[in-house]
């Protein structure tokens, strides 16, 4: 039986998917008993949800397209 | 040369000057796995990797297998049956076995049967075959010997129900520990999942899409080759299409949209400037989102030079336990409107230390792979997984008051 420590120090990789097998399974044998880790797994993997899903640091078309172009003028010039 | 010296000839895919990368980490491979000395004769390893090509459609290869079994003064009609199909030609039972063990694991992913330790190298073998595989279509050789023409070799048979399936992970992890240039190498060209499960039943084995392989050439190769030559049009389309996504990652690590912009612009520039040494390594937008990232850590030290990029970092085990242990409601990101949503992640990430905010940006944001990121940021596999694990539990830790079942959902 593992501890949370040892939850804990395996929870970067459950959190991306990259888990052999067996490991997996133990992890998830902890969660099913233990309430403070599966509520920080659960947590943290809504978390990685929010920012993904959140556009965050978006630029529109409007904010967008003045600074691409900006960008080629600045390529055209001669090389300063 | 070591091929000339073992086989008598070089192969012309192999005689290219100077030799890509790719090309030169399958002659370590080779030499690792097939020249140096181990349980398995050498003439039935190339039998092997001559089966294999076999299975797998790659007649390249199997040309030269081929004519190096002949060399080595096997019979002609024993290595054309065996080219045929293998279980009915006359060869030895330990060969067999082995040829059976490669092939089955090449093409579906397990084995029957009992393994031992000559099965390691057989591993390490369809580990090379796979890699020659990836190596050779793109670069699309003309063949050494022949023509020859690919028979077909029906899959072997596993309906015997009396017959366990075994997984190869073990083997393959064995066959990785043995011979860490195996692992070196495919980690560093072709997807590990290739050997983890996906074994192809083509000769070119079907990438995860993450990082850039031999076989997934670069969506921008077109578009760079063009702006190499000063075709500023074709680098325009470049800024268009990955203009935001610099963006997003320069304000996501700078947390200032004034900053963002400036540096982006810079790193336009400077890619331009530097297209001639743009080696193709990665893929383009990768190396553009490193020129970006480093410009934008170069800033975040301009701003606060007595600040390392290290502040705010926990050391060592233990140093960070996760507190607020209130569940989550099913549906945070319902909780609030989209702006407001935007902005509590904006402010939240802007809080992180820069280290372990530039990989949650990369990983969670860009969503680039493990090893890109890692890539981008300069830092090996383990490194970058650690920052990313303690910025997403940081930001775990920031977002719960908003998110938990019990709270009233305010914006602090």
């Amino acid at each position: 039986m593992i501890s949370c420590r040892d939850f804990m120090d395996e929870i970067g990789n459950y959190l991306e998917g990259d888990l052999a097998e067996e490991v997996r399974r133990k992890l998830e044998a902890h969660l099913a008993h233990c309430k403070s880790c599966t509520v920080i797994c659960d947590s943290a993997l809504k978390t990685i949800r929010v920012v993904t899903e959140s556009n965050s640091f978006e630029l529109d078309d409007a904010e967008f397209l003045p600074l691409a172009d900006k960008i080629m003028e600045r390529i055209r010039l001669p090389r300063d | 040369m070591k091929l000339r010296e073992q086989w008598g000839f070089v192969p012309n895919l192999l005689q290219r000057e100077p030799l890509p990368e790719q090309l030169a980490s399958a002659v370590s491979l080779i030499d690792a796995v097939l020249f140096k000395e181990s349980t398995v004769p050498r003439m039935s390893k190339e039998l092997i990797l001559m089966t294999l090509a076999v299975a797998t459609g790659n007649t390249y290869w199997v040309g030269i297998h081929l004519q190096v079994l002949l060399l080595m003064g096997m019979p002609e009609d024993t290595v054309l049956a065996a080219a045929r199909d293998f279980r009915t030609a006359p060869l030895g039972d330990n060969d067999k076995a082995l040829l059976k063990f490669a092939v089955e694991a090449a093409t579906l992913g397990r084995y029957s049967g009992s393994a031992d330790e000559r099965f390691t190298d057989a591993v390490a073998l369809v580990g090379l075959s796979i890699y020659l595989n990836a190596v050779t279509k793109p670069a699309d050789p003309v063949p050494d010997f022949g023509p020859w023409t690919h028979p077909s070799v029906p899959a072997p048979d596993l309906c015997d129900p009396s017959i366990a399936i075994e997984p190869l992970e073990p083997l393959i992890e064995r066959a990785f520990t043995e011979r860490p240039v195996l692992r070196d190498t495919l980690w560093r060209a072709a997807d590990v999942a290739l050997l983890r499960g996906q074994f192809p039943k083509t000769d070119f084995p079907a990438t995860t899409g993450s990082s850039q392989t031999i076989c997934d050439p670069d969506p921008d190769g077109a578009l760079v080759a063009s702006a190499r030559k000063g075709d500023t049009k074709a680098f325009e389309e470049l800024v268009h299409k990955h203009g935001r996504r610099v963006y997003r990652t320069l304000a996501g690590i700078l947390g200032d949209q004034e900053e963002a912009r400036d540096v982006m612009q810079d790193t336009f520039l400077k890619a331009f400037r530097r297209l001639n040494s743009f080696e193709g390594r990665s893929r383009f937008s990768t190396w553009l989102i490193t020129i970006g990232t480093n410009a934008a850590i170069e800033k975040l030290r301009e701003r606060r030079p007595t600040d390392s990029l290290d502040e705010g970092l926990t050391d060592g085990e233990g140093a960070f336990r996760p507190r607020l242990l209130q569940a989550w409601g099913d549906s945070p990101e319902q909780r609030y409107g989209k702006l407001q949503m935007k902005e509590l992640v904006q402010r939240e990430v802007r809080r992180l230390p820069v280290a372990y905010r530039a990989a949650v940006v990369l990983r969670d944001i860009e969503e680039l792979s493990t090893r890109e990121a890692a890539e981008v940021l300069g830092l090996e596999v383990p490194t970058l997984k650690s920052r990313l694990l303690r910025g997403r539990l940081l930001l775990r830790e920031a977002l719960s008051p908003h998110f938990a079942s019990t709270s009233k959902g305010a914006l602090a």
